[in-house]
């Protein structure tokens, strides 16, 4: 990222609130799953509590990155971005249904539910590069 | 719905790919599940073929979505559109992350929860974020 963008309050604020939430996901997936030597509860409120903790920085992540779009200031890239988002929202949304068929009908191993976001970031960063194709 | 919106080109072309899709769907979920006294191929290339034809009226319908957004004619509906669906996707992935966490490490509802049910989620919270849109911009 070049020093203009870092420079933009708007990016600025993204990256702020983006990266250490990612951070927060990681710290708090590798901890419930027993990396750092730590066991989630077997049983009640914290075996609940510890399973929804990594999605809680999801959702820090994916309101900076709504608040991102809402304040980007150029009304281009905010048109790009709209677009990609929309096309990887659709695409995801098509392969879970496909996925999700199979899956149950044909017995193919399932996605894990949580795995979602990955996924519509995997597509929307795929067809962002289509999105600056098609305007470049 | 209003008469105004029925008449508009791009809803109508909207309404008629969107449910003649559904209408397929169900028939197809119907048919897969054994509903229609059909029975599913027990391996091979039909199960396959079968267990995926209920998503592809799903793909139609999110393709006619699609080419229902760029063929708005009213700049301010569409704002509002995509608005909706944004906030319903920021939604749906904060739900099915949550969720998902929940499966996995809690086991609630792990055996029931299915990928497929992705879809419905976003119409639903799209539904909430439309209304949600409709209030702020009233």
């Amino acid at each position: 990222m070049n020093a203009s963008l870092v420079k933009n309050p708007a990016v600025r604020r993204y990256l702020l609130t983006f990266l250490p939430s990612m951070g927060a996901y990681c710290f708090l997936l590798f901890s419930i799953s027993g990396w750092f030597g730590w066991e989630p509860p077997k049983s009640g409120w914290g075996l609940y509590l510890a399973a929804l903790s990594p999605s809680l920085p999801i959702g820090v992540a994916l309101f900076s990155m709504g608040r991102y779009l809402c304040e980007a200031p150029d009304e281009f890239f905010r048109m790009i971005q709209v677009q990609s988002w929309l096309f990887g929202l659709g695409l995801t949304l098509f392969t879970c249904t496909v996925w999700g068929f199979l899956a149950q009908y044909a017995h193919v191993w399932s996605l894990p539910l949580s795995l979602v976001f990955p996924m519509w970031v995997f597509w929307t960063g795929l067809a962002s590069i289509f999105v600056h194709l098609r305007y470049r | 719905m209003s008469a105004s919106l029925v008449k508009d080109a791009a809803n109508r072309r909207y309404h008629w790919l969107t449910w003649p899709a559904m209408a397929v769907y169900c028939l197809l979920v119907l048919a897969i599940s054994g509903r229609l006294g059909w029975q599913l191929p027990r391996a091979g290339v039909g199960l396959y073929i079968a267990a995926i034809a209920p998503a592809l009226p799903i793909g139609v319908v999110i393709f006619a979505m699609g080419r229902y957004f760029s063929e708005l004619s009213d700049e301010f509906i569409r704002m509002m559109k995509v608005k909706a669906s944004l906030l319903g996707l920021g939604l749906t992935l904060f739900t099915c992350t949550a969720w998902g966490f929940l499966a996995q490490y809690a086991h609630v509802w792990a055996s029931r929860m299915s990928l497929v049910f992705v879809f419905p989620i976003w119409v639903l919270w799209m539904w909430v974020a439309e209304l949600i849109v409709k209030l702020k911009y009233r």
